[in-house]
């Protein structure tokens, strides 16, 4: 049986060993809690009777937790500004969990002194924010003050005339057109356009000019308004008696000196980059205390009792009654069946040889608790469509050692090694389909590359069955045949959780009757296009029509009146309602033909990348290293992209055809409370 | 053979073939393009917040690739059906009529369906920016796409196979018969 029996299961202890309690179920990592207050919050403890001593919840605080979670991440943040972890390609296309063996835990929540390092941080943080700041007020003074960097006198000279106003700013062409037609602001100012900047930088507003504009200072508010109309922006000088120039130069010096600053930050930082890793075993530390807080939320308090409720898988209930017999002695543990409308969590325990292929179910959506686990069925028939879409015996070959490698490096991540072990059970099932259907590099193997008679090309047309591509009808008729065994079994795993339910009217009606009808219509569309022989034609016939019979009869049994019952049964025939319909079994059936495209797809490719190096092969002295460099280079390119169609069409003939036909995943994981988690796992010693 | 001197008929033949496998492959690579640039523009935005995604999105953004590669296919197919590799071709105006506009048929079916699997793709990768949990069933939806792409690689596969092979190409029906045989 797949999916793991589970129990509820219901803990007391007294009040005072609760925290103990709930910590050490944290590190068993064995139960899922539920809320407790669910089933006992309108339970008012007996003995005692009065309202105050009703059940309660405990008032948990995260705030420990979080305080340390912040003080970590401020010092990995500002790591990552100078630092940045570096990652390769391929780490970056599967992020693994942390790895913490438990002596490093250990070591790092009792050894590594957070608080002194989050002190220096915190004022190198400060500095560094500080001194950001300051150059980016710098680089803004400095991009204001550099147009002006040729006024040839001192700014101070005219800093406060009596009577007159003169203002420096720039503003867009256009705008100067617009003073000029105001006949009022023409009146009131004057303005002058300067001389275009002369420096190396390019000007940052487009066709922005220059002015300098006077005007007398009782008209300030009309000349302003005048201005602002026009698209002025005044730029304050310095206010320093100094020429821009000088001015410049010393915002110049300022900025300098920050860069030092920012260096020197850098080098304090960089004494922080051997603590990244105990930085990151605190962090996962403090989130999965953080959970065990937030998981307190779900127990409840009496007076006397503390109250643990949750879901356990059967098989740990032993461990769970020892460690409690052991350390809570005056704990008591009641195990019940789940009731029949609870939510409750699944688990999948498989065979190692079944367990990859979860990976699927995990995507999908995981069975109903009280249904049954495909994985098991789906074990023939998605490696078989992996193996007939990819179809080559080499880049099974190569798929098989690649996933081989994965698993090697991969073994405590437990996720990503069984879907390594997924993709080598495809490169075995590649190899066999790519020698039946004789392909080896494409056609490399064939004498035009490799020589008359050599030693592949005689393996090859030993293994070879046949070739897709001198006969593609008769591979697409197996395709399809392929097909139609698959949409059979999908109805007989219809009937059979049918069954396990003890739906006999569900099993008959709607997966019988439908395993009747179809081997019967297609003996008849069969008919249409290749001879049959009459008496399996009239077998066909008359199975075909018991079929329909019983559909018509059956299909409309939820409907209200002899009418609308035949009517339901009627149309469910051709398939808008009803549980399955002949024109959904040809367009599922017809899907299957992707298998014939896709393991074409990839010979097609290989061949045409051979019959590009071959063409590049006479080239003299350096013919035969591009034909190998083409070969190598395109093979590749080959094998990823075809890889990746051969999984995603595998996945999806079985996730929309088959699944279709009698699964519907979507209950929710078994997640129980413990330190592991997306992002760190706690490595178990044996 | 010498194109100069050659039958004239069977230069337009050749000519017209050729010009299928060009719409073929140019609309699937020209759709390929705009799909995938559809899907990167929408996993950029996401991996920009979410780095972790890369590895997932990465497949997402590689869907809507096949269809170019699938008018390679055909392209490569009237190549070699048609003997323009080997050199010795020998096409009949009217097959090249037919693998004309098999090819830009091919070749629409291929443009849209890239485009709008770009579109699945863009769709899914927000699905998954939010729900990286659902990332199987978000590359499900471009997949689905896909069929249509599949369907028309398919078709064309064999309408090249049956036309330039007069020994078993000229009744489907006959042929399917003399298999079942």
């Amino acid at each position: 049986m797949a999916i793991d029996s589970m129990k509820k299961v219901t803990i007391l202890c007294q009040v005072t060993a609760a925290q103990r309690l709930i910590k050490t179920v944290h590190g068993l990592s064995l139960v899922e809690l539920t809320d407790a207050m669910a089933q006992y919050g309108g339970v008012t403890p007996p003995a005692h009777g009065d309202a105050g001593d009703a059940f309660r919840r405990d008032e948990v605080s995260s705030e420990e937790c979080d305080r340390h979670l912040a003080k970590a991440n401020l010092i990995l943040g500002l790591l990552d500004v100078f630092f940045p972890e570096k990652q390769g390609f391929i780490a970056g296309l599967a992020p693994v969990p942390l790895a913490i063996e438990p002596e490093e835990l250990d070591h790092a929540i009792h050894q590594f002194d957070l608080d002194s390092q989050y002190a220096v941080a915190v004022e190198l943080d400060e500095v560094y924010r500080r001194t950001e700041r300051t150059i980016s007020e710098v680089e803004a003074q400095l991009k204001d003050l550099i147009p002006f960097a040729d006024l040839p006198f001192n700014v101070g000279d005219m800093a406060k005339p009596q009577r007159t106003r003169i203002l420096f700013g720039s503003m867009p062409a256009k705008g100067l057109d617009v003073l000029e037609q105001d006949s009022e602001a023409s009146q009131l100012l004057a303005w002058e356009k300067m001389a275009p900047v002369q420096t190396a930088g390019k000007s940052s507003k487009g066709d922005a000019v220059r002015v300098l504009v006077a005007y007398q200072r009782e008209n300030e508010s009309a000349v302003r308004a005048a201005l602002a109309s026009a698209g002025f922006e005044e730029i304050l000088l310095p206010a320093a008696s100094a020429r821009v120039a000088d001015r410049i130069s010393e915002l110049q010096g300022d900025l300098d000196e920050a860069q030092g600053h920012v260096r020197d930050i850098e080098s304090k930082v960089k004494a922080f980059e051997d603590c990244r890793r105990p930085l990151k075993v605190l962090r996962a530390f403090w989130e999965s205390k953080k959970t065990l807080y937030q998981a307190r939320a779900n127990a409840v308090n009496g007076k006397w009792v503390h109250i643990l409720t949750g879901y356990i898988r059967e098989k740990d209930v032993e461990q769970l009654d020892e460690m409690l017999k052991r350390d809570f002695p005056t704990a008591s543990m009641q195990v019940e069946d789940p009731a029949a409308d609870d939510d409750v969590p699944v688990s999948i325990s498989l065979p190692p040889l079944v367990r990859p292929i979860q990976m699927l179910i995990n995507l999908y959506g995981l069975p109903n608790y009280r249904s049954f686990d495909p994985s098991p069925f789906m074990v023939v028939n998605f490696y078989l469509f992996f193996g007939i879409c990819f179809s080559d015996m080499a880049y099974g070959i190569m798929l098989v050692a690649l996933s081989w490698y994965i698993m090697s490096k991969t073994r405590q991540y437990e996720s990503l090694y069984n879907f390594a072990k997924l993709l080598l059970f495809c490169g075995f099932s590649t190899i066999i389909f790519g020698g039946l259907l004789g392909s080896f590099f494409g056609d490399l193997y064939t004498a035009q590359y490799m020589g008359e008679n050599n030693l592949l090309l005689r393996f090859m047309s030993t293994v070879r069955v046949i070739d897709p591509l001198e006969k593609p009808v008769v591979v697409l008729v197996m395709a399809l045949f392929i097909g139609m065994m698959n949409q059979f079994y999908g109805i007989a795993l219809k009937i059979y959780g049918a069954l396990r339910r003890g739906d006999k009217a569900e099993a008959i009606c709607d997966g019988l009757t439908w395993l009747v009808i179809l081997p019967g219509f297609v003996v008849l569309i069969s008919s249409a296009f290749v001879p049959v022989p009459k008496a399996l034609l009239n077998v066909g016939l008359v199975v075909f029509f018991i079929g329909a019979a019983a559909l018509v009869l059956t299909q409309g049994r939820a409907s209200k009146g002899i009418v609308g019952k035949v009517m339901t049964g009627l149309i469910s025939l051709y398939g808008v309602v009803g549980t399955y319909g002949l024109t959904a079994f040809i367009g599922d059936t017809m899907s299957y033909c992707r298998l014939l495209a896709l393991g074409l797809t990839t010979s097609i490719i290989g061949i045409s990348f051979n019959m590009i190096a071959g063409l590049l092969r006479p080239v003299p002295v350096a013919g035969i290293v591009l034909f190998i460099l083409v070969v190598i280079v395109g093979h590749l390119f080959n094998f990823a992209i075809s890889v990746l169609g051969a999984f995603v069409h595998s996945m999806r003939l079985i996730f929309v055809e088959w699944f279709g036909r009698f699964y519907s995943g979507g209950a929710k994981p078994f997640a129980p409370l413990g330190f592991n988690s997306r992002s760190a796992i706690l490595v178990k010693k044996n | 053979m010498d194109p100069i001197g050659g039958d004239i008929a069977i230069e337009i033949g050749r000519g017209l073939a050729i010009a299928g496998a060009g719409l073929a492959v140019g609309l699937g690579c020209a759709g390929s393009g705009k799909g995938i640039g559809v899907a990167s523009q929408a996993a950029a935005g996401v991996i920009s917040e979410k780095p972790d995604l890369f590895g997932q999105l990465l497949v997402m953004i590689a869907l809507p690739g096949t269809q170019g590669f699938y008018g390679f296919i055909t392209a490569i197919m009237i190549f070699m059906r048609t003997g323009l590799i080997s050199g010795t071709m020998t096409v009949a105006p009217s097959t090249g009529v037919a693998l004309l506009f098999m090819g830009l048929g091919v070749g629409i079916a291929l443009y849209a369906s890239a485009v709008w699997q770009g579109e699945a793709s863009a769709a899914g990768i927000s699905l998954v920016a939010r729900r990286p949990e659902e990332s199987g069933r978000a590359i499900l939806f471009p997949a689905m796409v896909e069929t249509y792409a599949v369907v028309a690689l398919l078709a064309g596969i064999l309408v090249i196979t049956w036309t330039t092979n007069s020994a078993e190409g000229t009744n489907v029906l006959e042929y399917l018969g003399t298999i079942a045989k």
